[in-house]
């Protein structure tokens, strides 16, 4: 049976309900990609390590975004100094580094970011020497309360727990 | 505590020196089998149980297994068949049955790297990440055989398996964890015995 051989009526619900599963599909994309939007807004930013913070890495980092590119400036706790540019994917949401190789075991680091709820989060994975794999995560996102955002990074090697830092990091006024 | 054998009386000596072989002993029979293991050490066939859990500790459900490893011309092999188990039987509908089998070449320096190729006249490749190609890599640490499968997934989080296989006087313990983004959300631990030698495990490949 093909759709002219339905009564008018029904040819015309099935019109209607094909119009509104079309819309309610664009509705919740939209909605997904502006939320990605505004979890990414909230970090956007320069923000500065609060003082007394021991043990944490950063600084301060810059996180900035040109079309759909996003970047990351850090200054290490160290004195160090780098910037990483993130550019799309294929999925929304998805960035990939641009120094950023496809597969670790072949010795070529790899790097990518995710915007997640409230913020952004980057993986890095790399071999080690010994043979096995170092999985890096950085998460910032944006606190409660504005006007910072929570930084925390976690280290995996092989699977095992190899570090771990937290903090906060300030709005630069 | 410093003991000074030379200034004791022969008789407290004696009791020292007993006291030492006695520690010594006991060390040497508690010792792990294979301080620090090859590959050949892991051959063979192996049957046991696992209790499968949640990443907070819940029990979810009992397994049997059946663990080959078998040496290959480049490397190993290893291949798991797993049988979930129904009220503790395996004779009753609702019973799950799954094999895996995976290959790995030897890259030096203790490193594994799993085969990419679906069987011998297809070329090695590279996977890509990005892809959903998973990377899976093993290594043998003192007396364990570790395995690590990672996968990027599309919504750009991943997800790390870790199977160690450790050896012990009767077979191999089995400790599984499967990560996301590096929280333990399924935790596997069992026990094997060794039912075949390596004679039994040998492979052509």
């Amino acid at each position: 049976m093909t759709s002219k051989d339905l009564p008018k009526r029904s040819r015309r619900r099935r019109a209607f309900a094909a119009a509104a599963g079309a819309m309610l599909l664009a509705w919740g994309l939209q909605g997904a990609a502006l939320a990605q939007t505004d979890s990414l807004a909230a970090v956007i930013g320069t923000w500065t390590a609060d003082s007394g913070q021991d043990g944490l890495p950063l600084a301060e980092v810059t996180i900035s975004q040109s079309g759909a590119s996003v970047t990351v400036a850090r200054k290490g706790a160290d004195g160090s100094a780098s910037a990483t540019e993130f550019e799309p994917g294929d999925e929304a949401g998805f960035l990939i580094a641009e120094d950023s190789g496809t597969n670790p075991l072949q010795g070529e680091p790899v790097h990518w970011m995710r915007i997640g709820e409230n913020g952004i989060v980057i993986h890095r994975l790399s071999p080690t020497e010994a043979g096995g794999l170092t999985v890096e995560t950085e998460a910032f996102t944006a606190s409660p309360g504005g006007g910072a955002i929570d930084y925390r990074r976690t280290e995996l090697r092989d699977g095992l727990p190899a570090g771990e830092a937290t903090g906060t990091l300030s709005g630069a006024s | 505590m410093i003991v000074r054998l030379s200034t004791m009386p022969l008789p407290d000596r004696g009791k020292t020196l007993a006291l030492a072989a006695a520690l010594l002993a006991v060390l040497w029979v508690r010792a792990p089998a294979f301080a620090q293991a090859t590959i050949e050490d892991f051959v063979g066939t192996y049957v046991g149980t696992a209790t499968v859990m949640d990443g907070a500790g819940q029990v979810e459900e009992e397994r049997d297994m059946d663990v080959t490893i078998s040496k290959t011309s480049d490397g190993f092999s290893i291949s798991w068949i797993n049988v979930t188990l129904v009220d503790g039987r395996r004779d009753v509908p609702g019973v799950k049955r799954r094999a895996t089998s995976l290959s790995f070449r030897d890259e030096g320096k203790g490193r594994y790297v799993a085969e990419q190729r679906r069987s011998l006249f297809e070329r090695r490749k590279v996977g890509n990440m990005f892809d959903g190609a998973p990377v899976s890599w093993a290594r043998v640490e003192d007396n364990k055989l570790g395995v690590f499968s990672l996968v990027v997934l599309g919504d750009g989080t991943y997800e790390l398996q870790v199977y160690e296989r450790i050896l012990t006087d009767q077979g191999l313990d089995i400790d599984y964890v499967r990560l996301d983004e590096g929280v333990p959300v399924r935790v596997i631990k069992g026990q094997t015995v060794r039912v075949g030698g390596p004679e039994d495990a040998e492979e052509d490949g």
